[in-house]
Parts: C-alpha cells; structure tokens; sequence
C-alpha cells in the first residue's frame, strides 16, 4: 500500500513543474473570481504548497487513523482565511482542491502501468477527504461571520437618544423579540436613570408588523418606564397597526399612544412643562 | 410560631454555613443576604443578583408559610462546562404539594396572595425543578449561570 | 424584632424612605404604622421612597399596591418614587407590572405628581422639594 503511494509522490515529484502549471491553468479558467479575489501571485505561491505538502504526506508511512494531510490542512485554512465570503462564491473555493485532483488525475493516467491505476482509487478518496474540508471551513467562516454580524446588530440596535432635556427617544426597528427587548429595556432604564428623564418616547415606526407577541414586549417596556416613575409614549401607531391592535384585542390605554413622533414630542414637552424657543 | 430543630431526624452533613434553617422571616432575609454574596463573589451582574434574590425570597417565603418553617435551604457553588454558577436547594416537611403544574400557574394561590411565587420564582431562574410528595414535602432546587 | 423606619411628616404629606431590608411581618408593621400616620395627620399624599430597596418580591409588591389602595379610601394619594431598574425589570419577570400605582423618578418629582393629583395645593411642599434626593 504504501509502495504504491512513494510511487506516486514520485511520479508527482518527477512531474511537479508540470502538474503546477496544468493545475494553475484550471484554476484560471475554472476559479476566475477567486484568482482576481486573493491576487495571482498568492495562488500560484499557495498552490506550490499545497501541491508540495500534498506529495510530502503521500510519502509518510501511517496508520490508518493518522491524519495524513494535517499539514495540507493548515494551508488550506490559511489560504481560506484570506478569502472575503462576501465577493467569493463556495464552489470556487471548492475547486481550487477540485481542479488539483483533475491535474493529478490526468497526469497519472499518462504515466499509467497496472499498480498505478489501482491508486486512483486512493486519490478519490483523498480529494474528496480535502474537498469536504474545505466546505466545512468555508461554512464555518460564514457562520463565524453571521454570529459576528448579530452580535454588532444587537450592540447598534437599541440606541436611547436624549431628544431634549428630560425627554428620552428609543427608536425601535426591526424584529422585536424577547431578548431584544430585554435589552432595549434595561438601556431605556439606565439612561431613565442615569439623566432623570421623565419621559420615554419608544418610536416603534420602524417595526414593520405588531403581533400580539410585539404588543406584549412593547407593553412591558412601556410598563418598566413607568415602574421607573418616567411616562412613556408609544409613537409610530399608524393606521394599519392601530387596526392591528384593535382587531388582535390589545389594550393600549393605559399609555400615551400617537401617531407621529412629532406629536408625541410635543406631548412630552407639555407633560414637562417646556417650550422650544 | 413552633420552630423544630431541623437537622435532629437527618444523616449529619458536613457543617457548614451554606446551609441555613428557613424557620421564620428573620432567617428568609438571612437566606437572601447569603445568596447575593455567594452571587457576588461569583461575579453576577447586579440584575441577575436582583432576579435570583427575588426568587429566593418567594421559595424561602413558601416555606414559612405553607411548610410552618420546617425546611432549609442550601447554598453552594457550582460548575460544569467551564461555566460558574449558584445552586439553591428548598427543602420542607410541609405537607407538600398535591398538584404541582397546578401551583405553578400565574395567580394559583391556596395563601390569599398574588399567586406569584412558585410560577414567578420559575420565570425569574435558567433552571428549575421541583419535586413533592404529599405529606413528606417538597424540594425545590434552581441554578444559574453566569453570563459571559 | 421590627427595625424603625422613618416616617416624615411633610406638609399635608407623609414621606417614608425604606432604608433597611424588610421581612414580611416587618412589611406588615409600617404598613400599619404609615396608615396611623395618614389617620393622625389627615395627610393627602404619601410618597414610598424605595430607592434603596434591593429587593422588591411579590409579597412586598402586593404591600405597596394594598397600602397604595388603602390610603386611597382614606383620601391620601399615593406615589412610590425612585425604584431601581434592577427591582423594574425583575417585577416584570414575575409578572408584577403594578399598573394602578403612581411613580415618580424621585421624591421632587413625586411631590409635583402629588401636587398635580390631589387638586389642593400645599404651600408646604414646595419648600422641602429639595430636601432628599435618592440615596442608595
């Protein structure tokens, strides 16, 4: 077993200037927007490295539970890490191990005798090991980067502005869900704490439909501003959410609700006695 | 008020005074101080110490007044997964509690009050379980975790 | 055992700052003693500065909303002032959202609350507005 890959790393080595150049040809035509993506020198210079560490594990003698390609496996990862999810579609990054196997595939078949056939077998197992390695870094990254994207959602979401003197507005938009409602409430709160606002405007223009699970979270932030000693007025109440409100039987009367965040203002002004001007 | 000694008809346990008798309101306090310490030094944030203490309140509450203040509750701190955390065990020799999913509705109350202790103290913890058995007692256990 | 806690009598108001940590019964006695107070004085408006109350479950609940309607029907207007974000939003948790209590942010603005809801005006009030600020 193992004779037959030192055959083939030797093979390989013996072919590698060409083997390189048929691969870098592929991965021109095949991969067009990941080479404009990581640069032309980067491929070529992470394709020799890949291509030598790939000989290099062929010529190791394992067990079978050994991770033959643990250092092909670095560079793919490095190599994966420089690429931006964002321009790069996965199946290019897919076929830059695909197209390898392909090169190695066709040179082999050239240089064929009776053993080596029997080692292509071999091949297509290892190239399909890599290939779900690289999907699964691929996917890891991403997922890696829609965590990353959540978490500076929620830190940017709940911005408490200080509209006047003693008036505080949260503009709320998007999905309102119980944690984030948790945590625009405990930032309405504090700031109703830190400046002694006595108003509260949550502005809820920005939220595209009202449930009775959204009436419920914006009742129970309007409830803890008033737990707080501060009023709170509810704006953004157009007419399709006021029918939404009606119709789904939910009491809003005990807060001050209104339809345009102007109007609300105003009504805040008037609650603490100020004037513009 | 009859206060039982507590500790008479058990296997002894090591000392310690994570363990307190939940005879009365004066030891209900007690109760609430040590938790928030425990959670304190443990690096809770001031409203996850504000929760967990209310919760406390409610269950230590449950116990001298459903239980006559035959009970105790245990204090410790905990791990698992790289994660810290505080386990609070009640105990009682109440006449425990024939139907519990009914207890734990919003509103239930047998005592005239608000019926917001047991399902309150639920909503207010990660982790709860409750087991009883009528005419041995109940035992109510909640953790938390930290947040990080 | 029953720790003391003050109950200032302010103009035709009563202000109570609960400073120490009470148990039921303790809950129980200054209900009892701010309701004398109120009969006493024939007082208004009752403000409950719960600013350094850590701790606020469904019994002490239930005490500041019954006080609150009991000193209604004896014609004092009630406004609980300074509660902290941490004791709001674990009464929200359990379900407490003490709709028919008045709040104010402190014990200034609860004194211009109860000016505004009790239609006689005391000359009295204005002069002590400054007088305790929320302590923790």
């Amino acid at each position: 077993m193992s004779n037959i890959n030192l055959k083939v790393a030797d093979i390989l080595d013996k072919n590698r200037e060409a083997l390189l150049d048929s691969w870098q040809q592929q991965l021109i035509v095949n991969t067009r927007v990941l080479v404009s993506e990581v640069g032309f020198n980067s491929i070529k210079s992470y394709s020799e490295q890949v291509l030598l560490s790939f000989i290099d594990s062929l010529t190791q003698d394992l067990s079978a539970e050994e991770d033959r390609f643990s250092q092909t496996r670095v560079l793919l990862k490095e190599f994966i890490a420089k690429i931006d999810f964002n321009n790069v579609d996965f199946v290019e990054v897919v076929n830059f191990i695909l197209t390898l196997k392909s090169s190695v595939t066709n040179l082999l078949i050239k240089e064929s005798d009776a053993c080596i056939s029997e080692s292509i077998l071999n091949l297509t197992s290892w190239f399909d090991d890599l290939t779900f390695y690289i999907f699964s870094i691929c996917i890891e990254t991403r997922e890696s980067l829609i965590r990353e994207q959540q978490r500076a959602f929620m830190d940017v979401s709940v911005p408490v502005v200080r509209l006047w003197n003693q008036i505080l507005m949260i503009p709320l938009v998007g999905m309102l869900d119980s944690s984030r409602t948790q945590q625009m409430m405990e930032t309405m709160l504090g700031a109703l704490e830190d400046y002694q606002s006595r108003v509260a405007i949550l502005d809820i223009s920005g939220i595209p439909v009202v449930d009775t699970l959204v009436a419920r979270h914006l009742i129970t932030a309007a409830s803890a501003a008033r737990l707080m000693g501060a009023e709170c007025i509810i704006t953004g109440v157009r007419a399709r959410i006021s029918q939404t409100l009606v119709q789904l039987g939910v009491d809003l009367s005990g807060f001050i609700t209104r339809s345009t965040l102007a109007d609300g203002f105003a009504t805040a002004l008037k609650i603490t006695g100020q004037q513009i001007g | 008020m009859i206060k039982k000694p507590q500790l008479n008809n058990k296997p002894v346990k090591p000392d310690n005074s994570n363990l307190i008798p939940i005879a009365n309101f004066e030891n209900v306090i007690l109760g609430r101080q040590r938790v928030r310490e425990m959670m304190n030094s443990l690096g809770f944030s001031l409203l996850d110490q504000t929760r967990i203490v209310t919760a406390v309140s409610e269950l230590a509450r449950n116990i001298v007044v459903h239980a006559g203040g035959c009970g105790e509750m245990i204090i410790s701190a905990i791990e698992k997964n790289n994660k810290k955390g505080i386990e609070c065990i009640f105990k009682d020799q109440g006449k425990g509690i024939a139907d519990v999913n009914m207890a734990l509705q919003k509103g239930f109350s047998t005592s005239n009050s608000l019926g917001l202790g047991l399902s309150g103290a639920k909503n207010l913890c990660q982790e709860f379980e409750i087991n009883s058995v009528v005419g041995k007692g109940t035992q109510v256990t909640i953790r938390e975790w930290v947040k990080r | 055992m029953y720790e003391e806690v003050t109950i200032l009598k302010i103009g035709d108001s009563i202000v109570v700052p609960i400073q120490v940590e009470l148990h039921d019964s303790s809950a129980k006695t200054l209900q009892e003693n701010i309701l004398q107070k109120i009969e006493r004085f024939g007082s208004q408006g009752l403000i409950i500065d719960v600013s350094a109350v850590l701790i606020i479950d469904s019994f002490l609940g239930r005490v500041l909303i019954d006080t609150a309607s009991m000193a209604k029907l004896m014609g004092a207007e009630t406004v609980v002032v300074g509660m902290r974000k941490e004791v709001v939003l674990t009464l929200l948790h359990l379900g407490l959202t003490m709709k028919n209590l008045h709040t104010a942010l402190n014990i200034e603005d609860g004194f211009s609350l109860l000016n505004r809801l009790t239609s006689s005006i005391s000359g009295n009030l204005l002069g002590v507005s400054h007088d305790k600020k929320a302590t923790t």
